[in-house]
């Protein structure tokens, strides 16, 4: 069955699930007679028993509220730290819905660190960490995806979501919520939302996503597909370790003449030049830069042969201590958008910087 | 006048005094580009009032029909204006750099020249057999960082060749790398003594971190380090990891590094790595 039938009044269901059992396992019971696999979403699963990835679909502010104030509350009695990394907006309305219990939320906005939604991890990294407690579970909000991102973005949203996956499975007490607004956000991209996400929450009920495929193996989470790329706007260069400082001298420039500030023309110049040295010390020695504009963004793409293995490069801060290792993770810190692909048949690496 | 590319440094960060160049060569052409510049290196202090001193392996047979242009050489040995050294008269025709004698002979060297009433002295050292074996090139930079700042401290301006066919590319990066002044194709950064510290300039991405942790070991060990960063006109995650594990380990002899007036490329990135004093000494 598809866990997305429209024709629910999303985050109005908190009846729904009392047949429910244990975590995970069927539900049985469903009051419309057609949700043999759903199940007691909210008190089926306890700290230690598996990262949790959810997606929640909701209608507007209101919707947002009666989906998630609930599930918040529950958590905050129970005694569970509850963070929340969600849009402007969302954050304002679980705020006045939470009242006094606002104090024990953290509530922090996604817009300027989640623009690159490559950013994400590492702060869920650093909640896991800071608020790990024996037996106690860290409820996390995530709202990588609201209205008005541009198709590229989206393109790196989800790819981020499947990461997810991927990034946690270490820690089976994290329970985190994806909560999209499907009011506003497109129909398409709502029905993909199953395929990065292994269940949906509907108030207090779990279904299964269906077009879930599993846990990717993680050398493959890499190979995502990216969007063909357009004509370019300027001629492909190789890049060699002889070319670097002519290299950055032109990106430098083509960011001024595009509308870059000088600090993140400067930003741009230290990505390019970060993804470069990568290619001629790790990508066989050679690699082709091209440049060109998308969805008003200045673009540039770094193609190599090298092969990157591992699903979270550039995602987990850097140990202050580590010696090399940081570059990627630099490049995700100052670009606007970063897409990194990487198979046995090469490495591609796009950033994107908005003329601002 | 200079050829346009000793002004390399001169236009970004901080006043680097010009008293200590190399020039790189690795082709005839070059050689002959090197023999040019060095003329009118000499020709710049001559007009100076400066003592001119050549020092040079015997192989590269530098003789007084090559500094014609610069006036009647005779008359000038006479003076006292022009001295021809053989590298031999200053090491022991080659083998690892005799470093407190040649420091003393310099010295002794601009003393003798005010003495004598020039302004100062002027030096061409073609010191290529000096670096021959890899194996001498730190003390050699070592060598190369006491002139530096020798070059602050004395009326002496020092121009350093090096044949990269003989010493090989990376050891003639390696070089030109303590040096304010550089030939366009060398290392594209410097570190090196100025005024109150040690001037950091240029840029240096992953593909140099080796020569900058080179250049950066051959320092003396003991006592405070301050960094002149202004000139550090770009910086990666990799130098800056270089330069922050340089500063660590300082910080563990009790030697501190402080960072002063850094380029905005540098404190960027030492922003985005959230290093503190404690873990990568004080940065101003």
């Amino acid at each position: 069955m598809s866990p997305f039938r429209r024709d629910d009044s999303w985050g109005d269901r908190r009846d729904g699930g009392r047949g429910g059992g244990n975590g995970g396992g069927d539900g049985g019971g469903g009051d419309d007679g057609c949700d043999d696999d759903r199940s007691d979403g909210w008190s089926g699963w306890k700290a230690g028993d598996g990262f949790l990835h959810e997606a929640v679909l909701y209608r507007g502010a209101d919707g947002l509220v009666r989906s998630l104030v609930p599930w918040i509350e529950q958590g905050l009695a129970a005694g569970d730290p509850v963070v929340a990394l969600v849009t402007a907006r969302s954050g304002d309305a679980l705020r006045s819905a939470l009242g006094s219990a606002v104090s024990r939320v953290h509530v922090e906005d996604v817009g300027e660190l989640g623009r690159n939604p490559a950013r994400i991890i590492s702060v869920w990294r650093a909640a896991v960490e800071r608020h790990r407690r024996p037996g106690q579970s860290l409820r996390a909000i995530g709202e990588p995806v609201w209205p008005g991102r541009s198709p590229d973005e989206l393109v790196e949203c989800r790819h981020h979501e499947r990461l997810l996956n991927t990034a946690f499975a270490d820690c089976p007490d994290l329970w985190l919520l994806c909560p999209y607004d499907v009011s506003a956000l497109p129909d398409d991209l709502v029905a993909g939302v199953g395929q990065s996400h292994p269940s949906l929450l509907n108030g207090p009920t779990r279904y299964p996503c269906g077009d879930y495929p599993g846990q990717p193996h993680p050398a493959s989470v890499l190979g995502d597909p990216l969007p063909p790329p357009p004509e370019p706007l300027l001629d492909d260069i190789v890049v060699d370790r002889g070319c670097l400082p002519r290299l950055r001298a032109r990106v430098e420039e083509e960011a001024l003449d595009f509308g870059l500030s000088v600090r993140r023309a400067r930003d741009l110049v230290l990505a390019v030049s970060e993804l470069a040295t990568n290619s001629i010390l790790h990508g066989g020695g050679l690699g082709r830069l091209r440049a060109w504009a998308s969805c008003g963004n200045l673009v540039y793409e770094l193609c190599d042969r090298g092969y990157v293995t591992d699903p979270l490069i550039g995602r987990r801060r850097p140990a202050p201590d580590q010696l090399g290792g940081r570059g990627v993770w630099l490049v995700n810190e100052v670009c606007d958008l970063v897409q990194f692909r990487s198979s046995a048949f090469g490495t591609i690496v796009r950033v994107h910087m908005r003329p601002a | 006048m200079l050829p346009a590319m000793w002004s390399t440094t001169d236009a970004m960060g901080p006043p680097s005094p010009p008293g200590h160049a190399c020039w790189v060569y690795g082709s005839e052409a070059e050689r002959r580009a090197f023999h040019e510049g060095a003329l009118a290196f000499l020709a710049e202090g001559r007009a100076r009032g400066e003592r001119l001193v050549v020092v040079s392996d015997s192989r590269l047979d530098v003789g007084p029909a090559d500094l014609a242009p610069l006036g009647d050489v005779t008359a000038m040995t006479e003076r006292g204006e022009l001295v021809m050294h053989d590298l031999a008269d200053l090491s022991a025709g080659g083998g690892p750099v005799a470093l407190e004698r040649q420091v003393a002979v310099l010295h002794r060297s601009a003393d003798a020249a005010r003495a004598a009433g020039w302004s100062g002295v002027r030096l061409v050292y073609e010191a290529s057999s000096q670096v021959v074996d890899p194996n001498w090139c730190d003390g050699h930079l070592t060598w190369e960082q006491r002139v530096g700042q020798l070059v602050l401290d004395q009326p002496l301006v020092m121009m350093c060749a090096y044949d990269e066919r003989a010493v090989g590319p990376e050891v003639a990066d390696a070089l030109a790398s303590v040096h304010p002044r550089r030939s366009g194709r060398a290392a594209t950064f410097g570190v090196y003594p100025c005024v109150g510290g040690l001037a950091l300039e240029g840029e240096v991405d992953a593909c140099q971190v080796r020569l900058l942790e080179n250049a950066l070991a051959t320092l003396p060990p003991d006592g405070p380090v301050t960094l002149d960063a202004a000139g550090a006109t770009f910086f990666d995650a990799g130098a800056t990891g270089v330069l922050a594990r340089f500063a660590a380990r300082r910080a563990e002899r009790g030697s501190e590094v402080r960072v002063r007036s850094a380029s905005p490329a540098l404190a960027r990135l030492w922003e985005l790595f959230g290093f503190t004093e404690t873990r990568a000494g004080r940065f101003l």
